[in-house]
């Protein structure tokens, strides 16, 4: 039956439905669905008809045919009397816990059929079907019933998965909270005493600093009796003047300094930015805890 | 005479027989290949497809890799990735790795944790 024109197709293609998804189709849907929540019945009656955008209502009776394959809706585990083999065992096991006791028992009749198999072909060989039949009842019938513990199974395996979730989860919850324990008490160091030492502590190195320009100025000045006649001096003078003013005006920006090449350049080493050493020792702080 | 029931279940089972048949990453090739992925209306028919999630369709899909690629395709850097032959023989092997190992594995950590 196959000839080439089917080969010529690898795959199918899927199914037209899509074709029916186009943007426009999608927003007029959309647009519908808002219309229909707020509008009256009158305008309902108007609308279009969209079902064919919906997904198709889920089967529930009957049998539903994939890939080739017809398969019931339902599927229970049948009985072994539906398919005709005498059943070994009590109907009503589940729930209980005989089944170790039956598959024990189960067991033990293997192993007598066993011999007895092996006493027939010894005394009457062409009697061993009887106890071949014996056999394959007795396997079937263990089968089946290992089989019946299949949903008892899944169910404890989805219980072990879910347990563990839940540990992994309570873990993360509980060193989400020590973070947050140690952060709360970082920041409880932080107030009040601490905050107030390391802004005094700025504030005295800021005040050094000034004590330092004032005693560049005063340098400067006696530089300044003593060779007047300078014109690169007289320069100088005005540059620092201005510095100490800018300096009082704002304490913060000191960074004027750098951009004048003939301070000295000790001052230049020990100046410094306070906001920056301020930010530092902060973090310094939250650093060591 | 075609019932609107008959309807309903062509559709149903169709829908269920393509996405399953999105666990196979060289039919994925093969779509990227054909260039639906450059139809938007095939993009939002992907994302309609989604309703397979649902736990009254769910339970019908003997595949349940449709369900995680399904998701995958929603992305476009995914989509785009299968017109590339050694992306889809990749995905491919990840499948095969996780079917063959994952359960393995997860024994093992279970049994571990007892």
């Amino acid at each position: 039956m196959s000839n080439e024109q089917t080969v010529s197709e690898l795959y199918p293609p899927p199914p037209s439905f899509y074709l029916n998804y186009t943007d426009e189709n999608i927003k007029l849907r959309d647009d519908a669905k808002k219309a229909a929540s707020a509008a009256t019945l009158a305008a309902s009656i108007q609308q279009q008809d969209f079902s064919f955008l919906e997904p198709p209502k889920p089967l529930t009776t009957g049998t539903f045919r994939v890939f080739g394959m017809e398969k019931p809706i339902n599927e229970e585990i049948q009985l072994l009397k539906n398919y005709q083999i005498p059943q070994l065992y009590p109907d009503e096991m589940e729930g209980t816990t005989d089944y170790i006791k039956i598959l024990k028992k189960l067991n033990h009749s293997l192993l007598f059929n066993y011999v007895e198999l092996l006493k027939t072909l010894s005394h009457t060989p062409e009697d061993y079907a009887k106890n071949v039949d014996n056999i394959r009842l007795i396997l079937i019938n263990m089968h089946h019933l290992l089989n019946s513990c299949r949903t008892h199974q899944a169910r404890d395996t989805i219980k072990l998965m879910l347990e563990q979730q839940i540990n992994r989860r309570m873990n993360s919850i509980t060193e989400i909270n020590k973070c947050k324990e140690k952060v709360d008490s970082i920041c409880n160091s932080i107030t009040k005493d601490t905050l107030v030492e390391t802004l005094n502590n700025s504030i005295k190195e800021l005040e050094i600093d000034e004590s330092m320009l004032q005693q560049m100025s005063k340098d400067i000045s006696e530089i300044n009796t003593d060779e007047t006649s300078n014109d690169e001096y007289i320069n100088f003078i005005k540059c620092y003047g201005n510095i100490k003013e800018s300096i009082k005006a704002s304490p913060s920006k000191t960074k004027q300094e750098s951009s004048i090449s003939n301070i000295p350049k000790r001052i230049i080493n020990e100046s410094f930015d306070p906001e920056t050493t301020f930010l530092s020792e902060i973090e310094n702080m939250l650093l060591t805890g | 005479m075609i019932t609107k029931e008959d309807k309903n279940k062509e559709r149903f089972q169709l829908e269920l027989e393509f996405i399953q048949m999105l666990s196979n990453p060289l039919y994925l090739h093969w779509l990227a290949q054909e260039g639906y992925f450059n139809k938007p209306e095939f993009i939002n028919y992907l994302e309609y497809l989604k309703y397979w999630k649902n736990e009254e369709y769910s339970k019908f899909i003997m595949f349940p890799y449709c369900l995680a690629i399904l998701d995958l395709l929603q992305h476009k850097e995914f989509r785009d990735s299968l017109a590339n032959n050694d992306f889809a023989l990749n995905i491919h092997k990840k499948q095969f790795n996780h079917w063959k190992y994952y359960r393995y594995n997860k024994n093992r950590s279970l049994k571990m944790s007892f």
